[in-house]
């Protein structure tokens, strides 16, 4: 069993890269695919929960997809960054987990889930570590956001807090659709880059 | 953003992120998405961010209770007639008294409203055939300054004054008549001291010695 100590915990191998640790991981070396999961868990779970836009279930497919990348470690040919291979099985889970949920009920789908392997994901989400970890990246969120440009953050506090619809945005503003997509995909671009100029460590 | 060109446009990530792609757009994304490696990266560094920017919602924002807005009415100042009664109400001694003094008040106005109702009767009486007619008669003859004339303006009027006098008893009868044609010749005329009746001016005391139209008139229809 793999087991993750959270994005949060103080790394055990911070000078590695991603494949590096993966040679390392297939070669039996211990808490390297742990080391992994703690750098990914999170986009991972992003992701997931951009494709299925409920949190438990995001929850869940990130721990089944690092499950997956677990047990496809040996097929792992280093032609592809690490992150998009994790990228890859984490998409195709949720996939997966659509077609599911469109054929089958909701409360069938926790039946396969192993316990043990539930293990793989972050169990200290809610950690001291992470919890400052959180409230940083939430400092840095704030300013990132409130720095925008208006006519973008407009449309982002619609989205994003409003949660009204494209088209319901188009409306208010009166402005094409394309627009609001063009806007929001610009501010979501700018918030990379006015992110990624602010690093957030925790010790 | 060329790949966009390629394979699919902002617009399809951003509205499957947001779960606003349906039908058979949403099959032919989920397709392309299971395939290129390059949007799978795309759309996964766009989840990031908008997950970025939907914990800072949740973990910020959400525990905040929802504000209850209630609308509460404007204070305005209080009116006059409840500033009245807040302080009556504070003074009830003051309110006893401007009881009092209204009842004083009211009962001295419903007597003065009673005594002229009779003052007006009386008025109106004056127009009852039935009552003898006034006959207003100039008393000039006591040499009393009137309407603020000298003595001797009084002396030199006192012919004008009887003939003045004598001219209105010849019209009298007349007027009397031609103003209550139903009385009756008989009636008894009450002479008025013309000095209780006011006096808009001083012009009748003056003697009028002119020859009148109407008097002409008057004494050919008498010789008649």
């Amino acid at each position: 069993m793999v087991r993750s100590g959270g994005s949060s915990s103080k790394q055990m191998f911070p000078d590695l890269s991603d494949e590096k640790l993966v040679e390392m991981a297939v070669s039996g070396t211990p808490d390297a695919f742990g080391e992994i999961v703690k750098r990914w868990d999170r986009k991972i779970f992003a992701l997931c929960f951009g494709m299925l836009g409920r949190e438990d279930e995001a929850r869940d497919a990130a721990q089944e997809a690092f499950i997956a990348a677990y047990r496809a470690l040996p097929n792992f040919r280093g032609e592809a960054k690490v992150s998009s291979w994790l990228h890859r099985i984490a998409v195709n889970q949720c996939l997966t987990t659509r077609r599911r949920n469109r054929t089958r009920s909701e409360d069938h789908l926790d039946e396969e889930t192993n316990e043990e392997e539930r293990t793989f994901v972050a169990s200290d989400h809610y950690s001291p570590s992470h919890t400052a970890e959180r409230g940083e990246r939430m400092s840095v969120v704030r300013q990132a956001v409130t720095s925008l440009p208006v006519d973008l953050r407009q449309v982002v506090v619609m989205k994003e807090f409003e949660e009204m619809t494209f088209q319901e945005i188009s409306e208010t503003l009166e402005i094409p659709l394309s627009t609001v997509k063009s806007r929001l995909y610009t501010a979501l671009k700018q918030l990379k880059s006015k992110l990624e100029g602010v690093s957030v460590e925790v010790v | 953003m060329k790949k966009f060109v390629k394979c699919e446009s902002p617009g399809q990530f951003l509205a499957y992120l947001y779960g606003e792609l349906n039908g058979a757009a949403l099959n032919a994304f989920e397709d392309h998405l299971s395939d290129c490696t390059t949007c799978i990266d795309e759309f996964a560094e766009i989840a990031d961010l908008r997950y970025s920017v939907y914990e800072w919602r949740k973990v910020e924002f959400d525990p905040l209770e929802t504000p209850v807005f209630s609308i509460e009415a404007i204070e305005t100042p209080p009116s006059w007639s409840e500033q009245f009664q807040a302080w009556f109400g504070q003074h009830t001694q003051w309110l006893s008294a401007a009881s009092a003094f209204g009842a004083v008040v009211i009962v001295l106005t419903i007597g003065i409203l009673f005594y002229s109702a009779g003052d007006t009767a009386d008025l109106a009486a004056v127009d009852d055939p039935s009552l003898p007619a006034v006959i207003v008669t100039p008393e000039r003859a006591s040499g009393t300054p009137v309407g603020g004339l000298i003595e001797d303006e009084a002396e030199e009027a006192k012919p004008s004054a009887s003939a003045f006098d004598e001219r209105r008893n010849l019209q009298q009868p007349k007027t009397s008549a031609r103003k209550t044609p139903s009385r009756q010749p008989a009636s008894p005329a009450v002479t008025v001291s013309f000095r209780s009746v006011p006096r808009l001016n001083e012009f009748e005391d003056i003697q009028d010695d002119g020859l009148r139209l109407a008097d002409m008139f008057d004494d050919i229809g008498s010789s008649e």
